[in-house]
């Protein structure tokens, strides 16, 4: 992951952003947000935002 | 007084953490409130955690490539290598979940919060989980801030 900006961290960093701008941009203009279920939006948000900090949790503690 | 410039970045690191932490608090309490007249105020403070936490973001990761590496070593080979290896490994990558979600909440905040019960549902969860990850990656700081001293003081013992 570092051959893009010689640091590893730095490109996770980068393409996280870059991933979010884009996934919003195309949102944005495919109007798809607002064909979803608000709740079934939130529901997924805290689900996969809790699976994600036990995961990173668990992953480090096992290895 | 012997300040470094490892030290100012460390702190600010920390202390613009905090602040953002505080400032998501801020926009769940007006949240709950939500009405016309705090719409704005709603709409600045989700803009002031955007802005706090990309300043931790920046901040924290020029000192983790220029500063921790050698910190890192005192950690590895001192008594608490757990906090590397599970605290400072999932704070730097739980911190993105609230980096993306802090560049979220000033979008999310544009809707009318006061008349639609869904975005306003959705501010409240998205700040929510900012305070909390936030409070966890803000509780990792210090666990290994102190692995390191722990480190020195073994060894120092060991050479006295």
């Amino acid at each position: 992951m570092s051959f893009a900006s010689h640091q590893d961290w730095t490109t996770q960093g980068v393409a996280n952003v870059a991933f979010f701008v884009v996934l919003g941009l195309i949102f944005l203009r495919t109007s798809l947000a607002e064909k979803l279920n608000p709740n079934g939006m939130i529901s997924l948000l805290i689900g996969t935002a809790i699976l994600a900090g036990a995961g990173l949790f668990a992953w480090y503690a096992l290895h | 007084m012997n300040i470094t410039t490892s030290d100012v970045i460390l702190l600010a690191h920390a202390a613009f953490g905090g602040l953002g932490t505080l400032a998501v608090l801020w926009v769940f309490v007006d949240a709950l409130n939500a009405r016309e007249q705090n719409a704005r105020r709603i709409r600045s403070a989700a803009f002031a955690v955007a802005s706090c936490i990309a300043a931790a973001w920046i901040l924290g990761g020029y000192w983790y490539l220029h500063f921790y590496p050698a910190d890192k070593v005192l950690i590895l080979n001192g008594p608490w290598p757990f906090a590397h290896n599970l605290f400072m490994e999932t704070k730097e990558h739980l911190f993105f979940l609230t980096l993306i979600l802090s560049f979220y909440l000033p979008l999310a905040t544009r809707d009318a919060l006061h008349s639609n019960a869904a975005p306003r549902r959705m501010v409240l969860c998205v700040a929510l989980l900012i305070a909390l990850s936030g409070l966890a990656i803000e509780g990792a700081g210090p666990v290994v801030n102190h692995s390191a001293e722990v480190a020195l003081v073994r060894a120092n013992a060991k050479r006295l």
